[in-house]
């Protein structure tokens, strides 16, 4: 206490004027003694196409954070057309890591822009996607929670674009968090949530606002199921070169084959914080070989999917049908496993 | 001889006074067999011997303790030392030991004394192991000595069970005839130390528990049946099973004393199992054990209990593991319900008894002791498991089954206690261990893997824990407060700082052993090789090898052998897991190499695995219908006339169809071996050959001869068409014939002649 007051005291205290000495500087006042011939400001650079793409790529990346949606819709459709140029290049690091962080953008064409980019990039070069599996599971399921309605609803579209490109890392890599995501998409309540009633409910209204963008949602849940409960054998072994027996021992030919192992990543004791959480007990669970992923979806998903799925058959529609299709693919899952 | 040792005499001189390393190379030299000859008895021999005596004679404890060690010595490297001195030796040892342990108890013990009496036991019991089974020997210098030694050994078993037991099992084990008079003074002296049996320390324990067992040797088999059942073939096991028997119906009442507490009867099969324990049996030899007091009252009184099952499960696993000179019959299915009677007591499953008082003290005692009881019950299989074997696999579902229960549930859950498993540490590597001892009878074929796979999670649990820093430091931070929440002031007042413990919560890490990583590695081993985990425990175990072998490489400088072998392991068997982690592992050993890792890396497969059988196509080929894999065939001979154009246009075929064969099997540097030059010697042979059958021999008739000498004379490296198709590819300098004359190419001088032959094929 007593070092405090005399700090104040400092403060109040009149500095005494001494002749022959110039007077002090107020500590507000501005300097104003520099001189200069331009200011540079780097966002406000005019762009001109110049004959190095990579260059003029990254100086347009800044612009994905500018505060205008058309600007940042211009910039991802320029993208589009420079990805398939770049995309083996260094550039693509950076557009990707640039590029991602928009699927959370509140304007809807330029999260339109950026799925069709996304499209681009995978068809391009799927192993991009691959790589960067990481910071599109975290947006994606950023998306899913978003408090805007509409990032929301768009979130099953974006899974779906993952999905076609490098689905098998997709389900191995998030199978939980993205059924989860999802369920809380379609206002579907999971057993062992904190507030189960509460979150729900403004889901189902918005999702009710909006029952055009619903069924894309349901089939990209379908898909994902589809993909994730399947046996890999057939579908991605194909692609392998080298046979079963010793495909395993040579080289792999994916990005970041250990990243389940997590052996760089720093957990934390799981029953502090996450215990609140619904299905809390999955979250440290590998979701690598089909069978898990069976089990974990057979014993925690299944169950809310066929409760909620009668009542949209019954609606009738496009939702109608997709849900019809799910249950379907319900029952196929579980003769599967049986 | 006289010449090149020292003489006895020498000795004898010196033999009193020598101490230290002048004693220790004497008794080293008295091993020399040089000493072993008949024609010494007479004068050297006997006069050293005298002296030997003498010491063992003495009062003073060091010239006993030098003469002990002489006699040991002296009498098993020297057959007529032995044979002329033994029952002397044995008399004058026996009376020392006596005189040294009468008034054992009361003298003035000094470590001195206490060494020498050690000193006499041992010399006592290799003497007695050297004469036993010489007949004449045995006859004159041990049976005469035996009925005084062995209850002067009774007695001193008071006062130190541990020197003087193992010699009595001994003696019980070889002369069970003899010793059958001193039989009940044994048996008193073993209730004796089943009195206190708690504070013998361990080796004494399970020596106490053998010599019990062996008791059974002492009657003869079928002593006590009825006269009118004497003609039955009797077993020569009988007593044995007896005592067996009797030692197995003293759980019955003891796990009883449970049915006070828990609810057993709400586990109408626990009941069933209770009810058909073996009952009493009135004839024994057993020693009797004290009685038990437990009182309801004073809840620590049921640790009483389990102190007394542990006391029961070490006898019993005395009469599984001790060697007999009959067979005997081990009741499987007794011991097996027991077992499992002893490991359902849990509360898991069992709710306590319903009038019970519940307060802290008696429900904590309760929860303390039951995985103490249920500890037994896996001592139990674990000893039948290592012992009989295979024969369990009966019932290897009901033991499975039962080994499950001593996880720790969470109340009403079915979920594992991690919480509960930290203080269970112990017992749950003893289960781990039964895992792996019983796996190895139970090969692949399991159809519950749910034990398998919590052992997985909470061995995972178990050596991590105190070892990780986030938990350690929350758990810490958790007992300073509710220790400190209490009465602050007067805490802070008495209390050092506890200030440690929040800045470096890292130095209250209790250390594990590393005999908990061989337990937990070895079950990891043994459940990857065994079945194909889920995986996420596939990744546990991965992760936790990387890190531990890493950990392990910085802070000893070396990876400890099983986090090798699981490496290894874990490569092998990649389960459900994408990609193995090969280059993971081999840059872990990358200092130390690892020969399963350098096979993978650097694969020598065996040469012709790829064999082309040849297709008569045409006419032409019957002149040469030797098989493909029959290198070297005698074929026509005009190789010479080559022209350059057909060369490479076969060359071409060649290689593409058996780069095809190969598959990218083998890269070419692997297979450029020692051969090439050889094999690069075959192209022009080969234009001959037509595109299709790229394989067939056509050499000259002289390469024929030497390669099927080459092959002969080296079977590991023949040349093979893989051999040949990798030559194919890389493209033949014309300077290589030269350098093929280099010694390293073969150790032959057979090889010289080709390459003069293809020089010759080159030129045109």
């Amino acid at each position: 206490m007593a070092k405090k007051k005399t700090l104040k005291q400092q403060d109040f205290q009149k500095k005494k004027l001494k002749v022959g000495k110039p007077k002090q500087a107020a500590s507000n006042a501005t300097d104003t003694s520099f001189v200069a011939k331009t200011i540079h400001l780097p966002n406000q650079t005019k762009l001109t196409s110049t004959n190095d793409a990579e260059a003029d790529l990254l100086r347009r990346l800044s612009l994905c954070k500018h505060h205008s949606e058309i600007t940042r819709k211009e910039t991802l459709i320029y993208l589009q057309v420079a990805v398939p140029r770049v995309i083996h290049g260094q550039v693509a690091s950076r557009l990707m890591s640039a590029c991602i962080p928009l699927m959370c953008d509140p304007n809807k064409h330029v999260r339109e822009e950026l799925l069709k980019l996304l499209d681009v990039v995978g068809s391009c070069d799927a192993n991009t996607m691959r790589l960067y599996m990481r910071p599109l599971v975290l947006f994606m399921g950023s998306a899913m929670t978003h408090i805007s309605a509409g990032v929301q609803r768009d979130s099953g579209r974006f899974l779906q674009c993952v999905l076609r490109h490098a689905g098998h890392e997709l389900v191995r890599a998030a199978w939980v968090k993205m059924l989860r995501g999802l369920c809380n998409v379609l206002g579907w309540p999971l057993r062992g949530a904190a507030s189960a009633s509460a979150g729900a409910g403004s889901n189902v209204v918005s999702m009710h606002k909006n029952r055009a963008l619903q069924h894309q949602n349901l089939q990209a849940l379908a898909d994902f199921i589809r993909l994730g409960c399947a046996e890999p054998a057939a579908a991605a072994l194909a692609g392998c070169a080298a046979p079963a027996l010793y495909a395993k021992y040579l080289l792999p030919d994916c990005p970041q084959p250990y990243s389940h192992l997590k052996l760089f990543v720093r957990e934390f004791p799981a029953d502090t914080a996450a215990a609140a959480r619904p299905l809390h007990e999955l979250d440290t669970l590998v979701c690598e070989d089909a069978a898990t992923r069976r089990d974990v979806f057979l014993g925690h998903f299944r169950p809310v999917l066929a409760a909620q799925l009668p009542s949209l058959v019954k609606d009738g529609g496009d939702c109608g049908r997709v849900a019809a299709n799910l249950l379907q693919l319900l029952d196929h899952v579980q003769q599967a496993a049986a | 001889m006289t010449s090149q040792v020292v003489p006895l005499s020498t000795f004898v001189q010196h033999l009193e006074s020598c101490e230290g390393y002048e004693f220790r190379t004497m008794i080293k030299m008295l091993a020399s067999p040089a000493y072993a000859k008949q024609q010494l008895l007479k004068d050297e021999l006997s006069v050293f011997m005298a002296k030997v005596l003498k010491l063992l004679r003495s009062k003073d404890d060091y010239q006993v303790w030098k003469g002990c060690h002489i006699a040991t010595v002296f009498c098993t490297y020297n057959p007529v030392v032995l044979c002329s001195f033994g029952g002397e030796l044995m008399g004058i040892l026996y009376r020392a030991l006596e005189d040294a342990t009468k008034y054992y108890g009361d003298s003035v013990q000094t470590e001195q004394r206490k060494v020498m009496v050690r000193a006499l036991v041992k010399t006592l019991d290799t003497l007695m192991d050297l004469i036993r089974g010489k007949p004449s020997l045995t006859r004159e210098a041990l049976t005469p000595h035996l009925s005084a030694i062995i209850p002067m050994l009774i007695s001193f078993g008071r006062c130190e069970p541990n020197l003087s037991l193992p010699v009595i099992k001994k003696l019980l084990s070889k002369h069970s005839t003899t010793f059958r008079p001193h039989v009940g003074k044994l048996k008193q002296l073993l209730t004796e130390l089943y009195g206190h049996y708690q504070s013998l320390d361990p080796v004494t324990r399970k020596v106490v528990c053998d010599t019990a067992a062996y008791l059974h040797l002492t009657q003869k088999p079928g002593n006590n049946a009825n006269e009118h059942q004497a003609h039955h073939k009797s077993f020569p096991d009988e007593h044995w099973r007896a005592g067996l028997f009797s030692v197995l119906s003293q759980f019955g009442p003891v796990v009883r004393l449970w049915g006070e507490i828990l609810d057993i009867g709400s586990d109408e099969n626990l009941a069933r199992l209770l009810e058909t324990l073996p009952r009493d049996t009135a004839n024994d030899t057993s020693p009797l054990l004290p009685a038990l007091t437990v009182d309801i009252n004073k809840p620590v009184t049921l640790w009483h209990i389990s102190a007394r099952l542990e006391q029961l499960t070490d006898m019993v696993e005395s009469f599984i593991r001790l060697p007999t000179l009959f067979p005997t019959r081990i009741p499987l299915g007794e011991l097996v319900k027991v077992s499992e009677i002893l490991l359902s007591l849990t509360t898991n499953y069992l709710p306590l008894k319903r009038g019970l008082r519940r307060d802290a003290a008696l429900t904590g005692s309760i929860r303390s002791a039951l995985p103490e009881t249920q500890l037994q019950g896996i001592r139990l299989l674990r000893c039948l498991s290592d012992h009989i074997g295979k024969n369990l696999i009966t019932y290897m579902p009901a033991i499975l089954s039962s080994m499950e229960l001593f996880i720790p549930l969470k109340d009403k859950k079915t979920s594992i206690d991690y919480q509960k498993c930290v203080d269970l540490q112990n017992g749950l590597l003893q289960l781990t261990a039964l895992m792996n001892s019983i796996a190895q009878h139970l090969g692949h074929k399991v159809e519950e893997m749910s034990l398998a796979i919590k052992l997985v999670d909470i061995c995972a649990y178990i050596i991590e824990h105190k070892q990780n820093l986030d938990s350690a430091f929350s758990s810490t931070s958790g007992t300073a407060k509710a220790a400190g929440g209490a009465k602050k002031k007067e805490y802070k007042a008495k209390t050092g700082s506890m200030s440690d413990l929040f800045s470096h919560p890292h130095k209250f890490l209790h250390p594990v052993p590393l005999e908990n990583y061989t337990v937990v590695n070895t079950y990891y081993n043994m459940a990857l090789t065994h079945w194909k985990l889920p995986s996420t425990q596939q990744a546990k175990i991965t992760k936790y090898c990387i890190y531990y072998s890493l950990s392990f490489k910085e802070k000893l400088g070396y990876i400890p052998q099983t986090f090798i072998e699981l490496l290894n392991t874990i490569v092998l068997f990649p389960g459900k897991d994408r990609f193995s982690i090969l280059p993971i592992a081999v840059h872990l050993l990358k200092e130390t190499g690892d020969p399963v890792f350098d096979v993978l890396c650097n694969p020598k497969l065996p040469l012709e695995m790829i064999q082309i059988r040849r297709q008569p196509t045409s006419s032409e080929d019957d002149t040469a219908t030797s098989e493909a894999e029959e290198y070297a065939a005698p074929a026509d001979q005009d190789d010479e006339h080559l022209s350059d154009d057909e060369h490479t246009t076969v060359d071409d075929g060649v290689a593409t169809n058996a780069v095809m064969g190969l598959n990218n099997l083998v890269s070419s540097e692997t297979l450029r071996s020692e051969q090439d030059s050889a094999l690069e010697t075959q192209h022009p042979e080969q234009a001959r050959t037509s595109n299709l059958v790229p394989d067939e021999a056509s050499e000259g008739r002289e390469d024929a001869r030497i390669f099927k000498k080459r092959s002969s004379s080296d079977e590991q490296d023949p040349p093979s068409k893989r051999t040949r198709a990798v030559a194919a590819q890389t493209p033949v300098p014309a300077a290589v014939p030269v350098d093929n004359g280099e010694p390293e190419s073969d150790d032959g001088s057979d090889f010289e002649i080709p390459e003069i032959e293809l020089s010759d094929a080159d030129e045109e």
